[in-house]
């Protein structure tokens, strides 16, 4: 075990990219945690696990899995579920996080997070995988909701209904992405402050934030979720109407393309504490 | 696998080979709003899946890419991608078989050296990802072995790659790693490069073509005696103290034992 498995709901922290590893471990910084894509960090040895041992040592870690594609119909490859396990076992991080998305599909894996039709039958089989996921790892795992640039004919569950209902089913956490969930919006068309609210608040166990592009295809005007700007007042609007209803959580920013320089991290983290610190006070629903 | 309703059947495998395919088809799997939109909505998840393979082979592949410039490396990784559509979620392998592809590619048949520039950098990625251990230090190589040399056994370290080329393949790769902007003056030989990491740090040495074929024989699970016999295939003038001294100065020896 180590000194730091557990993340407290008012913690706010980053993801970890490799250009900033000096100045963040350095401890010279108001960052209360850390989040690793896992994937990064499935070596035998080497500078990654280094690395990522000295963050260990010194800071709660968030383990945050892109490519088990639970979304898929395709089984759960299990050495890559193997994989997860030993990264989990050697680091005994405070979160560990998956997506509502699928990436492999008849054996050929596209690298990205698709979101999965959502029906009755997707969610037997969600529930499935995240089932045999939470075995394998001897824990509860948290369930991201994807960002979306196409909606499924065939979906007839709403997303908010469906993550509620895969934590009915498997006692599994959420990890609500407010970026993502601003981004669908936009795209697809639906009520992002009642999906805010739709969501079984009692279940989320992380927040995510980030910035996105806007991109243009011809005359539609798409907002694509590409972790690489700051993030916007919309989606902070979103955070905040969340901890209004619910309170804290523990907070991360994403920044993955572009990357920034450790000081603008740093700042983005100070906004998201004044967001947080507001929307939690008496009188703070008008505060963002 | 559970049972599958024909709509979600489409969406997943319509919308596997809409990603795929090297022009942009229809949508094949059923979405809802306009055209526009439902085209708009594909092309960005195209761009991203290829976008995210570009990027994982330039990271992996930076010396490659400089040699062939960023425009021509992004027209390779495109071709690379249709010809070798991605099967396994570790990623940062995906270029795994890039040098076969090169060698079969024609618009680099003028480079003939590049196939064995992107061995040489996969080689780095496998000493740099490799499990730990720890080196013997000259002494305690000279005090488990030195009695009877000949019959020893080495264990070599596990980020231990062996390269050789008919090309400066190293010489090529470390000035282009360094993006130096010197004309680089190309030795006529070729090389035989030795990729370890013994401690935090990658290291590339090139070795004579006796102690590389020594090292060879060693990690075979070869005895010394029979490492030495293959490197004085290469050159009569080969000793058993040099060999040994090569090796223990890299790094690479991490266990040593006198065989029966």
């Amino acid at each position: 075990m180590t000194a730091h498995d557990c993340i407290l709901p008012s913690s706010i922290g980053v993801g970890l990219k490799a250009p900033h590893y000096k100045a963040a471990i350095s401890g010279k910084h108001a960052l209360d945690f850390f989040e690793i894509h896992a994937e990064n960090f499935m070596t035998d040895g080497g500078p990654p696990q280094r690395w990522l041992t000295g963050f260990a040592s010194q800071y709660p870690i968030s383990v945050h899995g892109v490519c088990l594609s639970i979304g898929g119909r395709d089984d759960l490859d299990p050495e890559h579920l193997d994989r997860l396990a030993r990264l989990v076992e050697r680091y005994e991080p405070a979160l560990v996080s998956e997506h509502l998305a699928w990436s492999a599909d008849g054996g050929v894996f596209l690298n990205d997070l698709l979101p999965p039709p959502l029906t009755a039958e997707s969610l037997a089989r969600v529930a499935d995988h995240v089932d045999q996921i939470q075995t394998r790892l001897g824990r509860r795992i948290l369930i991201e909701n994807p960002s979306q640039y196409l909606d499924w004919a065939c979906s007839d569950i709403p997303e908010p209904e469906f993550l509620n209902a895969l934590v009915r089913r498997t006692g599994c956490g959420l990890l609500f992405d407010a970026n993502n969930v601003f981004v669908s919006a936009s795209n697809i068309g639906f009520d992002a402050g009642a999906y805010v609210d739709a969501i079984d608040a009692a279940a989320v166990g992380e927040i995510h934030l980030a910035g996105h592009a806007i991109d243009h295809y011809d005359n539609v005007v798409i907002r694509v979720d590409n972790h690489g700007d700051h993030v916007c007042a919309e989606v902070l609007a979103l955070y905040a109407r969340f901890i209004r209803r619910a309170g804290v959580r523990p907070t991360l920013i994403e920044w993955d393309t572009n990357i920034p320089s450790f000081e603008t991290l740093e700042a983005e983290v100070r906004q998201a504490k004044l967001v947080m610190t507001a929307a939690q006070s008496p009188g703070g629903a008008h505060a963002a | 696998m559970r049972h599958e309703s024909e709509a979600s059947m489409r969406v997943y495998l319509g919308f596997t080979r809409a990603i795929l395919s090297v022009a942009p088809v229809g949508p094949l799997a059923p979405a809802r709003g306009t055209e526009a939109e439902i085209a708009a909505g594909l092309a960005v998840y195209r761009n991203n899946v290829r976008a995210a393979y570009l990027r994982a082979l330039h990271d992996a592949f930076p010396v490659t890419a400089r040699l062939v410039g960023d425009e021509f490396f992004r027209y390779l990784a495109h071709e690379y991608f249709h010809a070798h559509p991605p099967k396994s979620p570790l990623v940062a392998r995906y270029g795994d078989a890039l040098p076969a592809f090169i060698e079969s590619f024609a618009p680099v048949s003028g480079l003939p050296y590049l196939a064995d520039v992107a061995r040489l950098e996969i080689a780095w990625l496998e000493a740099y990802r490799a499990a730990e251990a720890r080196p013997l230090s000259p002494e305690q190589v000279s005090d488990i072995i030195g009695g009877d040399p000949e019959n020893a056994r080495i264990t070599l370290h596990p980020s231990l790659r062996l390269l050789s080329s008919p090309y400066a393949v190293h010489s090529i790769w470390s000035h282009n790693r360094e993006k130096n902007a010197a004309v680089l003056k190309l030795p006529p030989e070729g090389e035989c490069v030795l990729i370890a990491r013994p401690q935090e740090e990658v290291r590339t040495i090139v070795l004579s073509g006796d102690v590389f074929a020594a090292l060879q024989s060693l990690a075979r699970g070869e005895r010394l005696e029979e490492a030495l016999d293959s490197a004085m295939k290469i050159s009569g003038n080969s000793s058993l103290a040099e060999v040994i001294q090569v090796i223990v100065t890299a790094g690479v020896i991490v266990a040593a034992a006198i065989s029966d």
